[in-house]
């Protein structure tokens, strides 16, 4: 069977090219966050630990649920070869799985062990079709998910459901709104939602709930606020070495994931706490809100998710979050709009929000296009790579703004 | 004895139909293979975004027709590419256009979008033009791009559709065979959502007002 899946990955290593450096460096954050926070995650979950985190992943599941691929592709370069980690939980009760059986491309990898845990170690980077058996389940199919070594390790969340087959593409994602998997259909039809949401007017910074409710796969989910930043960062931006091509150095690299996870931040608050196109949870998983797709996470998302959550030396923890600032001590949220690329022309003025103004714009390459409001991705890539941080990033794209440390609750 | 003829007869026409599927068979394949190869080749040597996996590569669609030169049979293949972020556009899609003779290639385009349609139509001068719609959603807002191309000179040169310049709100567009309907809403939930249809017109080559 080992030769059988060193067939595999080879036949997916020779399709791939692996020049990507990997991204190991840390930007020198001390202009973004004073110096007191320390680098940790403020939450744990069942699938990623503080422990798993500073350890790299590298052993993240029992030797028995873990497979090395080192010694058949010896060959490879380490950049080639990537880290693979994950769980295996039940669709209904998010228990861990144990003894559920992982192929990636039809060929049986590894078995999760009692923790429900499993370890791919040195797989080529690469994409593959992830299928879960276990007995008494229906199988569970996760199609066209990849790992690339340049954005460390890769964190695999697979669902199983006794009653029905569970079918993932990440292809599909965008389009579960069609199909009804993610989104309601009468939640998308409403559009322009934002437009007419006023501001409301602080005093003082507000602090920001830790938990946020979303849909995901048809049914709510609390998750902790950093996850649910992260997991958006995996699926809202490029890989690391998509910049690093573009020729991003690993520190503008971090810079431009900080924005887009603030500027995701931003987005998400005010989804909380002003308007939300949802009434029985804060915010969908499709492009009605973020692209959020639990299914797999990276470990440069997570990096850069862990230098806006901070705790302070006094204990208290917070999180970076764009309020626009009418007048000195007084804080109003914005739309924290984002948009893949403005094609030369721009960004655009928003009626309602002031904070949304016109402002020109270089993308580092054509995106997606997008509506046009708020932070440009593909402008922000090359303002990164202009040498500008995170917070100039963002007090670009957001004009008469301030980029604050908000109290988790 | 008779019977004995007719079994090594029938034997003989079963073993030639046999080998004449094979290699029927084995040549199509081949051609299929090499063909696919082709494809693979060519949007790992163009694509705009640095390396791309062999298995993030599609085949979508093939359209055969002649698109940039008059009487020269061209096949232009539309591929999806697979596993992007939302960046990138999550329907992301590369046009190769080949001559059919040789299978050379003759020009190279990359449309992003979340939701990517492309159609052909013929026009009266014998050559296809290319409409593309490209619809791309943040934060729930749509917003659409549509365009409709002719291939010179190997370059794909955007040509302007006349009847919409008149139109002065951002709208959005349902693209049939022959037609662009525009609407008001990007998703049509009446038919007061519809602001104007346009039909194909093959004489000029453009939309005109229905």
């Amino acid at each position: 069977m080992k030769r059988r899946i060193l067939a595999l990955v080879l036949s997916v290593a020779l399709g791939s090219t692996f020049l990507c450096p990997s991204i190991s460096a840390r930007a020198n954050e001390m202009d973004e966050v004073s110096g007191e926070q320390k680098k940790s995650l403020i939450y744990e979950t069942d699938t990623i630990t503080q422990y798993d985190y500073e350890e790299g992943f590298h052993n993240y599941a029992h030797p028995e649920a873990t497979v090395d691929f080192v010694s058949e592709l010896r060959s490879l370069s380490e950049r080639e070869l990537a880290n693979v980690v994950g769980v295996v939980k039940d669709y209904n009760t998010d228990e861990m799985i144990s003894g559920a059986v992982i192929s990636a491309n039809g060929d049986k990898v590894v078995v999760t062990g009692e923790d429900g845990r499993f370890q791919i170690k040195n797989i080529p980077s690469g994409t593959y079709d992830w299928q879960i058996n276990v007995n008494e389940y229906a199988v569970a199919n996760y199609n066209n998910y990849d790992v690339d070594s340049a954005d460390g390790t890769t964190i695999f969340t697979f669902y199983v459901n006794r009653d029905k087959e569970v079918v993932r593409d990440r292809e599909e994602i965008v389009h579960d709104d069609e199909d009804g998997q993610t989104v309601p259909p009468d939640t998308i039809s409403m559009g322009n939602y934002m437009i007419s949401a006023n501001a409301k007017s602080m005093n003082s910074i507000p602090s920001v709930s830790d938990t946020v409710k979303v849909y995901y796969n048809d049914k709510t989910r609390s998750v902790n606020r950093e996850e649910y930043i992260y997991t958006v960062l995996s699926s809202e931006l490029y890989g690391t070495s998509y910049y690093e091509d573009k020729g991003l150095t690993s520190s503008q690299v971090s810079q431009l994931y900080k924005a887009q996870a603030i500027a995701a931040n931003t987005f998400l608050e005010y989804a909380m706490s002003v308007y939300s196109n949802h009434s029985s949870y804060d915010v969908c998983s499709g492009t009605c809100c973020q692209v959020f797709d639990p299914a797999k996470v990276t470990e440069a998302a997570i990096d850069a998710t862990a230098d806006i959550f901070i705790t302070q030396s006094s204990g208290k923890t917070v999180t970076k979050v764009v309020l626009y600032k009418p007048e000195t001590s007084k804080y109003d949220y914005i739309w924290g709009a984002f948009f893949s690329s403005c094609k030369g022309n721009g960004t655009k003025k928003h009626s309602t929000q002031p904070a949304l103004q016109a402002v020109s714009c270089t993308d580092i390459a054509t995106g997606a296009g997008g509506h046009r409001y708020g932070l440009c991705q593909m402008g922000a890539a090359q303002r990164a790579k202009d040498g500008k941080t995170a917070s100039s990033i963002l007090l670009y794209y957001y004009t008469g703004c301030t980029v604050e440390n908000c109290t988790l609750k | 004895m008779d019977k004995r003829i007719y079994s090594v007869l029938l034997m003989l026409i079963t073993l030639c139909i046999v080998i004449f599927s094979s290699c029927g068979q084995s040549k199509s394949d081949n051609i299929e293979s090499s063909f696919m190869n082709l494809i693979v080749e060519t949007v790992k040597e163009n694509y705009e975004d640095g390396d791309i996996s062999i298995s993030d590569i599609e085949v979508e669609e093939i359209f055969c027709g002649t698109f940039s030169q008059n009487d020269v049979k061209e096949i232009l293949v539309v591929c999806n590419i697979l596993n992007q972020p939302h960046v990138a556009g999550l329907d992301k899609s590369v046009c190769i256009l080949l001559a059919a003779d040789s299978f050379e290639v003759e020009s190279y385009k990359e449309f992003a979008s979340d939701e990517t349609v492309i159609k052909c139509m013929m026009a009266e001068d014998g050559l296809n033009r290319i409409l593309v719609s490209e619809k791309t959603t943040y934060q729930g807002i749509t917003s659409q791009d549509i365009q409709l191309f002719t291939i010179k000179d190997k370059q794909w040169v955007n040509t302007q559709i006349e009847a919409l310049a008149e139109l002065k709100e951002e709208n959005f567009f349902l693209i049939t065979d022959k037609s662009i309907i525009v609407t008001s809403k990007s998703n049509v939930t009446d038919v007061s959502d519809i602001v104007a249809l346009l039909e194909w017109n093959p004489a000029t080559g453009q939309f005109s007002w229905k």
